[in-house]
């Protein structure tokens, strides 16, 4: 993983309109529609490097929608995402992530009759120079990447089905930043994990937020929102109906807010 | 593993030369199907050992959407998949038409149930991303042993195919018992 320089105080209110850093990523007035449905309208969003983005919503506000449009997996109807100032395009998950996005999806996506190398090179395996597969230049750089993520990890060559949601998640995440990720969607990385787990997401969502990684976090969870994230957009029926500040934000505030979503048109 | 190798070879060399032909006495020799099918059989373990296409279709096999998301491509891999196994069943047809001197539309109708079953039976999961080529190829042996040892036995044409078939859903049991084991739906 690249080093990169935190450029953001998180703690300033103010920030979210200061001119002087350079959003990451910067959705612009992204609307998407299925048939006469309309998922997502007239959205806009921004993250910042080194920003932890929390984004909420009642069931069917647009959040996963939104998310896979970041993603690749879905492209917007009208709008423009921009990445680093730059207008981007993605035809599908693997342009985003040459992009630098990647994604850690709800259910991880790993092929579970996998070990935990070939899951975390997967669609990106070294190759000797006669073509066949570098089975232990990948597994070493496996064992660095995942022991980096999850100190405790210890089954590299047990298909992945074998080990709990927390080493599973360890993996996904392991191989989501792998290979110099700039922005990491995280949806719901907390909802199937156990309490100790979950003390361990966090404390790798807060080391990549050091690294200068830009983080957008899907989650039903208060605590965890109110624990790990910088910033919070609420969602609620396909729009924007608040975005805030975390540490002047109360329990009260961000209830009514998403409770406010739910019932807006 | 080397010695190990290279005592097996031998030892196969060795055994089909000890053969001689009545007539001539010269030593009859591996025959041409058996030298192709070792190279068959090595050519694709290779291919799903070592490269990244092997690796794709485990994967594929192992949760098809998450290949997907990976970027890997899907439909070519499967495309792929399925010319190999027209290359090697056109290579089972050309051998064959070979041995009978003489080719008919209607030969290897129906074997590809016996070929569902060998792969089955040598622990390939139907659901998907689990099998070998060694394990295909011990499921023939046992499936080919069991059906020459009832046709010398003198078993009845019904009575082998129920056996073979019981063997079938038992192998299919066994991979549904096991998958349920390790925590898939």
């Amino acid at each position: 993983m690249i080093e990169r320089p935190i450029g953001t105080d998180l703690g300033e209110p103010s920030l979210a309109e200061s001119p002087l850093v350079d959003p990451l990523v910067e959705m612009k007035a992204v609307s998407k529609r299925f048939g006469g449905v309309r998922a997502v309208e007239d959205a806009s969003l921004l993250l910042r490097a080194g920003e932890v983005l929390a984004l909420l919503g009642h069931n069917g506000a647009g959040k996963s929608t939104l998310i896979r449009m970041l993603s690749g997996a879905l492209s917007p109807d009208s709008g423009e995402i921009r990445l680093s100032g730059r207008s981007v395009r993605f035809g599908s998950p693997r342009d985003a992530r040459e992009h630098g996005i990647e994604t850690v999806y709800q259910d991880l996506a790993l092929a579970d009759n996998l070990g935990a190398a070939a899951n975390l090179f997967l669609g990106r395996e070294r190759v000797t120079r006669f073509g066949a597969l570098d089975e232990t230049g990948m597994e070493r750089e496996a064992r660095e990447a995942i022991l980096g993520v999850n100190p405790r990890f210890r089954d590299f060559l047990s298909p992945v089905e074998r080990l709990s949601g927390g080493e599973r998640q360890s993996v996904a995440i392991a191989r989501a930043v792998h290979f110099d990720a700039r922005v990491l969607i995280l949806d719901e990385p907390t909802a199937s994990l156990g309490p100790a787990e979950t003390q361990n997401v966090a404390r790798q969502i807060d080391r990549l937020r050091e690294a200068g990684l830009g983080i957008v976090l899907v989650s039903h969870d208060l605590e965890d929102v109110f624990a790990l994230a910088d910033r919070v957009v609420v969602l609620g029926g396909g729009r924007v109906t608040g975005t805030f500040d975390t540490p002047a934000l109360s329990r009260e505030e961000l209830l009514a807010a998403i409770v406010a979503g739910a019932v807006a048109p | 593993m080397l010695l190990a190798w290279s005592a097996g070879i031998v030892g196969l060399v060795s055994i089909m030369n000890a053969y001689p032909q009545p007539k001539t006495g010269v030593a009859r020799g591996i025959p041409v199907p058996v030298l192709l099918w070792i190279a068959t059989a090595i050519g694709t373990t290779a291919l799903l050992r070592r490269t990244r296409f092997g690796r794709y279709v485990y994967a594929i096999g192992g949760n098809p959407e998450a290949a997907a998301l990976a970027g890997i491509d899907v439909r070519r891999v499967t495309l792929g998949v399925f010319a190999w196994m027209g290359a090697l069943a056109a290579l089972g047809a050309v051998i064959t038409t070979a041995r009978l001197g003489a080719g008919t539309n209607a030969i290897g109708t129906l074997a590809e149930l016996s070929v569902i079953a060998d792969a089955v039976i040598g622990g390939t999961s139907l659901a998907g991303g689990r099998g070998s080529v060694p394990g295909a190829i011990l499921g023939a042996l046992i499936m080919q042993s069991l059906e020459n040892g009832m046709l010398l036995l003198g078993v009845s044409s019904a009575a082998r195919q129920i056996a073979i078939g019981l063997l079938l859903i038992a192998a299919v049991w066994l991979d549904t018992a096991t998958r349920r084991g390790r925590g898939e739906s």
